[in-house]
């Protein structure tokens, strides 16, 4: 644990990152004050679902050198699975237990699929590719996405599919503001999700071997890791964390083909920001884009949600272009 | 123990090692010596899986292991200290030998392992919480060297251990390969520090231009003309 302490400690002692926490403080505060604490909220339960998108992100970037630009798609695979699942226990609705099968099923579904992608694609590519395998992949990726949502649209149509809301009871009142039950659910999943994925990251047998792979692939083969089972695992892993954002966001996000555009570039956004590969700067950052976002929509009007969010990301790209977190572009540029 | 029939390697059209031959018994420490550019890295790479043999065959305990994947070949008892370390330098130093004894399921035997290394390098206990990336040279190459001991192997492969090392770290990592060996530990050494190196090893293995040149004990090296003359200079 301390070490962990320890760890975060230096990731947040550099000037810039000291100035942003400050920045970002200052605009939590500014935006309760002025606004009302609802802006607290809404970015405490986007950002929580952006955190898990672009967890997923950073760590096929890290471990894998893939910059997935299917990630959104994966989160639409959620959306879909969540419909398919809880329309089809309709008759158990209203049960509390149900909505929990659901995003359960989605996450499944979407691990076992990027499981799947990784076997058939990237596995693939690994045995014949030699060089350029950044913009190889990401190439690849953007064929997948793109086949993905037509398959969407061939099968189930381009109709949203949607539900109004997972959970009917009267919404919860913290700090004089009501918050919709399925919004509590959302954070609380997303809290779960994160603590899990940290705790594996950090203390699980096969979350070192992961680590071990991203940072030193030959390494971890002479300790005898299996590095194409750590991939694959990678991959399903973060597929399976964007479709269980999906299903757990299906009351705001209905499924249709191109719903996974949104969060794809949010979570590129978010990835950026806390530099390519860094899993915990992605948690934080996730925060930080849904506290923006949140702001922007309120004081300047909901068009410029995406506008302000994107327009920081030229910025941080001109003046510190590894990301707010530093040195986390690590050796997979050089694969 | 480890028979390496007549291996071809290299990289991409670049053909490194032509046709070694060389043999490792149990128990025994043997170096493969040579200038720069010999191919004793490839050689060694080769064994350890890292990298597939173009032609030739690699048996150890028996067992034909050319091609094997690196992973597998650590787990049949193949431990490689790597010229470049290849440590997790975003892990502490606890976490790096946790790792060394990825493939070893039994909890007992890892702490048992544990122990053995923290009392081989007392060092890095003392480091234990510290991220591997902010070791010094001499700390870092202990730590490839206990986390390869980690997986309890029963043939260790060490590429190059003085590179980089001032002379009393070299001989403090060569004391503590030497003590390895008298424990019975079979090692295969890379090297180019001969004059230390055959003062140390039971057997040798000249490397040049990828060919075996010349093998014997370590004494039949150090008197033959070739390598006082090449390696050793003045001496004679």
């Amino acid at each position: 644990m301390s070490v962990a302490v320890q760890r975060l400690g230096r990731e947040f002692r550099s000037p810039v990152a000291t100035g942003l926490i400050v920045g970002v403080l200052a605009l939590a505060i500014f935006g309760v004050v002025r606004g009302g604490t609802f802006i607290l909220v809404d970015s405490l339960v986007t950002g929580a679902i952006w955190a898990l998108v672009a967890a997923g992100l950073a760590l096929t970037f890290g471990v894998m050198g893939v910059p997935n630009f299917a990630q959104g798609e994966f989160f639409m695979v959620g959306t879909l699975s969540g419909y398919l699942v809880y329309t089809a226990l309709s008759g158990v609705q209203g049960r509390p237990y149900v909505p929990v099968v659901t995003i359960l099923m989605a996450l499944l579904v979407g691990f076992v699929l990027g499981a799947l992608v990784d076997l058939a694609v990237f596995a693939q590519m690994r045995r014949r590719i030699r060089e350029g395998w950044v913009m190889n992949t990401f190439v690849v990726t953007v064929g997948i996405s793109v086949v993905m949502i037509n398959a969407h649209q061939l099968i189930w149509g381009t109709d949203y599919k949607g539900i109004v809301a997972y959970f009917n009871g009267p919404p919860v009142h913290v700090l004089g503001v009501s918050i919709a039950l399925d919004r509590v659910f959302a954070i609380s999943v997303a809290a779960v999700a994160i603590a899990g994925l940290w705790w594996l990251l950090s203390y699980s047998r096969i979350g070192r071997a992961i680590r071990a792979v991203s940072q030193d692939e030959p390494g971890a083969l002479m300790v005898g890791i299996n590095v194409g089972r750590m991939r694959t695992l990678t991959f399903g892993i973060s597929s399976g964390l964007a479709a269980l954002a999906g299903a757990t966001l299906l009351f705001q996000f209905p499924s249709f083909p191109f719903v996974g555009v949104k969060p794809l570039y949010v979570a590129w956004t978010v990835v950026i920001l806390a530099g390519l590969g860094n899993v915990g700067g992605a948690v934080v950052a996730g925060f930080i884009i849904a506290l923006l976002e949140a702001n922007t929509g309120f004081f300047i009007g909901s068009a410029w949600e995406d506008v302000v969010p994107f327009a920081l990301i030229v910025l941080i790209l001109a003046v510190r272009p590894t990301g707010l977190f530093g040195r986390a572009v690590r050796s997979v540029w050089e694969q | 123990m480890l028979r390496v029939t007549e291996l071809d390697a290299g990289y991409g059209f670049l053909q490194v090692v032509h046709g070694v031959n060389l043999q490792v018994n149990p128990g025994e420490l043997v170096a493969l010596l040579g200038p720069n550019g010999a191919g004793k890295s490839t050689t060694l790479k080769c064994i350890a899986g890292l990298l597939r043999p173009w032609k030739g065959d690699i048996a150890f305990q028996g067992r034909s292991i050319g091609g094997l994947r690196g992973d597998r070949v650590n787990r049949l008892g193949i431990g490689l200290v790597s010229e470049a370390l290849n440590l997790f330098t975003g892990m502490t130093v606890y976490e790096n030998l946790l790792m060394g004894a990825y493939a070893v399921p039994d909890a007992e035997k890892r702490r048992r392992s544990l122990d053995f290394v923290f009392g081989l390098f007392p060092r890095l206990a003392e480091r234990r919480p510290q991220l591997a990336g902010t070791l010094s040279g001499g700390e870092r190459k202990m730590l490839a060297l206990g986390r390869a001991l980690m997986g309890g192997p029963s043939l260790l492969l060490v590429d190059e251990p003085s590179l980089g090392l001032a002379p009393k770290l070299t001989q403090q990592v060569f004391e503590a390969l030497r003590k390895l060996s008298d424990d019975g530990l079979t090692i295969l050494l890379v090297e180019q520090n001969v004059t230390a190196t055959l003062e140390m090893v039971d057997r040798a293995y000249v490397l040049e231009q990828g060919e075996i040149v010349l093998e014997g004990s370590a004494q039949k090296l150090s008197e033959s003309e070739h390598v006082k003359n090449v390696y050793l200079g003045a001496m004679a």
